[in-house]
């Protein structure tokens, strides 16, 4: 899909849906990322994001999910690695899981999905990112995220240009 | 430089928190208005009036605990209740084990008690056993914004807590007040109890204004979402019985209606305003209201409860030397064998006619920071019934000097104050 295509249906979607309560959060997690295109270099450090959520749909609710990543590398260099924006999807919401004990409340569990245009600033290299957050767990306020690997590709040359993972990741949604 | 950079930090904050406090509306021009009735305020205000019953009033928190025992009992259809403290102990098993039973008969049972339930440091620590048993029951439990690791990443927001007490049984039975739902609310035999109270009235309407703001307040916080329609009220329970006026809220962080609620009354104040203020740690918003009000020739007295708790009573203490400034007649308990008992009671009566009662204490934290409820209620004779009982409160209580205050105001107790400022 080209960048203004993607850019166009994203703000179609924000723009045609009502702000409900909660629709936008934030977050904070920790990743780790090798670039393997090229020069090899790794990563590690926090992870931002903002999250706008319309809908609390029970099968593929989706969210515009904006992150950016700000880190070291190898040689104790601070680094940004990644900024992405695209979108994430819940494939399915349920309450019946064996995850219930670790919250205080009811917490469904939201396996997901993401899709991001992603940009490293450094190397000016624009990619596209595919995430899988298998283990998310959700409430209204919050998602809970943990080992969530992810693959950049390099469409151009058709490579996998980088890969890595965010061991965690908690997202907040306010009123 | 490290500590001057933590003191600016704090400083700056609390600027910003007291800068964006709720309670300029108590002085605001709206509240101030002599032009507009009462009444017309409340409603510009979007405060519903409702129609109650006369109170049948619980000062004594095992008394209550044995009425809340009938009513679980006695429920038919649902029943709703939220605290901020709750927990199971001993001396309340038999509470909510009737609760358990009620849930697995079919009773639909909806509990809410805050995140820092959890984290009670009051000597209910030492009998406290956590609730959540009750959903093995079939109890639908909500933990408001629980405190854990994880939830850390909502920042400030944790500061955010459901402060209030009701019960609504079969959208007929409807209970405020300020008692908690723990040992030391409605369990203890000893010194430990509290003294507080609580409110049952009979009020169809009433029951309909709570539902109508807790039903989606509930499912904005959970998935296990309910129907406002499949809570009905008993609208023929007030027929043949003496009702009175009301005013309701329910108030959300951040949305001032306690404020003007507490201005609106405090403006109409004509002769005597008596106070039950609970923690008093007042902004300048709040010293103001009140200090316009005595300004007027209207009589105020506030009592302070004695706490023997040496950390709040120190910070309460430190309060004091502001609170001259509003010119009442400022009191505090003495320290004797009936003051051991902490008086956790809320209560504001004006002209001996109106009484405001609830969960909210008169506070920066209670009108900013929680979610209240409270209603405030026409009626000369609960308004002769309450004062009668303030009077009593009274005998025990010294006035607040401006030496005691000056003693009090010491660095030591500076950190007590700002904690129990935001936090009490």
């Amino acid at each position: 899909m080209k960048k203004p295509t993607m850019i166009l249906i994203l703000l179609i979607l924000l723009l045609s849906t009502p702000v409900m309560a909660r629709s936008f959060g934030y977050g904070f997690g920790y990743y780790g990322e090798e670039i393997s295109d090229g020069e090899e270099r790794l990563s590690s450090g926090m992870e931002i994001s903002l999250a706008y959520r319309p809908w609390l749909l029970e099968y593929g609710n989706p969210s515009l999910v904006g992150k950016v990543a700000l880190g070291t590398d190898q040689d104790k260099e601070w680094v940004i690695p990644y900024l992405q924006v695209g979108l994430h999807v819940d494939l399915v919401r349920t309450t019946n899981h064996p995850f219930n004990f670790i919250a205080h409340n009811v917490v469904a569990y939201t396996p997901a999905l993401g899709v991001f245009y992603q940009f490293d600033p450094a190397r000016e290299a624009s990619t596209f990112t595919v995430e899988a957050s298998l283990l998310k767990l959700s409430q209204k306020d919050f998602w809970y995220e943990v080992l969530s690997p992810f693959i950049a590709f390099n469409m151009d040359k058709g490579v996998v240009d980088s890969w890595g993972i965010n061991l965690v990741r908690y997202t907040y949604f306010f009123k | 430089m490290r500590q001057v950079r933590l003191v600016c930090i704090i400083i700056s904050l609390i600027l910003l928190g007291t800068g964006c406090s709720s309670t300029q509306h108590m002085i605001s021009e709206e509240v101030l208005s002599d032009s507009v009735p009462f009444e017309e305020k409340l409603s510009s205000f979007q405060i519903p009036s409702v129609q109650v019953s006369y109170p049948d009033v619980y000062y004594d928190g095992r008394a209550w605990r044995d009425r809340l025992i009938e009513l679980v009992e006695g429920a038919e259809d649902y029943l709703i209740t939220s605290a901020f403290l709750a927990s199971s102990s001993e001396e309340l098993e038999e509470l909510y084990s009737a609760l358990a039973r009620k849930a697995e008969s079919g009773v639909r049972v909806y509990f809410v008690v805050d995140g820092t339930g959890p984290f009670d440091m009051t000597e209910t620590r030492f009998h406290l056993i956590p609730l959540k048993f009750l959903r093995e029951s079939g109890v639908h439990l909500l933990e408001f914004n629980s405190i854990s690791g994880a939830r850390l990443v909502s920042g400030l927001n944790l500061l955010y807590r459901d402060h209030r007490k009701f019960l609504i049984v079969d959208g007929k039975h409807v209970a405020l007040g300020g008692m908690n739902l723990n040992y030391i609310s409605i369990g203890a035999e000893n010194e430990q109890l509290q003294r507080d109270s609580m409110y049952e009235f009979i009020s169809p309407e009433l029951s309909s204004l709570i539902l109508d703001y807790f039903v989606p307040w509930w499912n904005e916080q959970t998935w296990d979402e309910i129907d406002r329609d499949d809570f009905t009220v008993d609208e023929t329970s007030l027929e043949g019985k003496e009702t009175y006026q009301g005013w309701y809220v329910n108030q959300e962080p951040k949305s001032a209606q306690i404020s003007k609620l507490i201005g609106s009354l405090l403006s109409e104040a004509d002769h005597s305003v008596q106070v039950l203020p609970f923690l008093p740690f007042m902004d300048e918003e709040m010293i103001t209201a009140f200090r316009m009000a005595q300004e007027r020739g209207v009589e105020i007295q506030m009592i302070i409860p004695f706490d023997r708790r040496v950390t709040n009573r120190k910070g309460i203490e430190y309060m004091t030397k502001d609170l001259l400034d509003m010119g009442i007649d400022l009191r505090i308990e003495e320290e004797r064998a009936e003051t051991q008992r902490l008086l956790h009671e809320k209560l504001l009566i004006v002209d001996e006619r109106y009484v405001l009662i609830g969960s909210t204490n008169i506070n920066y934290r209670s009108m900013n920071l929680a979610y209240e409820n409270s209603l405030v209620i026409d009626s000369p004779e609960l308004a002769q019934q309450l004062k009668l009982h303030f009077e009593e409160l009274y005998e025990g209580t010294v006035p607040i000097t401006e030496e005691m205050a000056e003693g009090w105001h010491t660095l030591m107790n500076w950190p007590r104050f700002i904690t129990a400022f935001f936090g009490g």
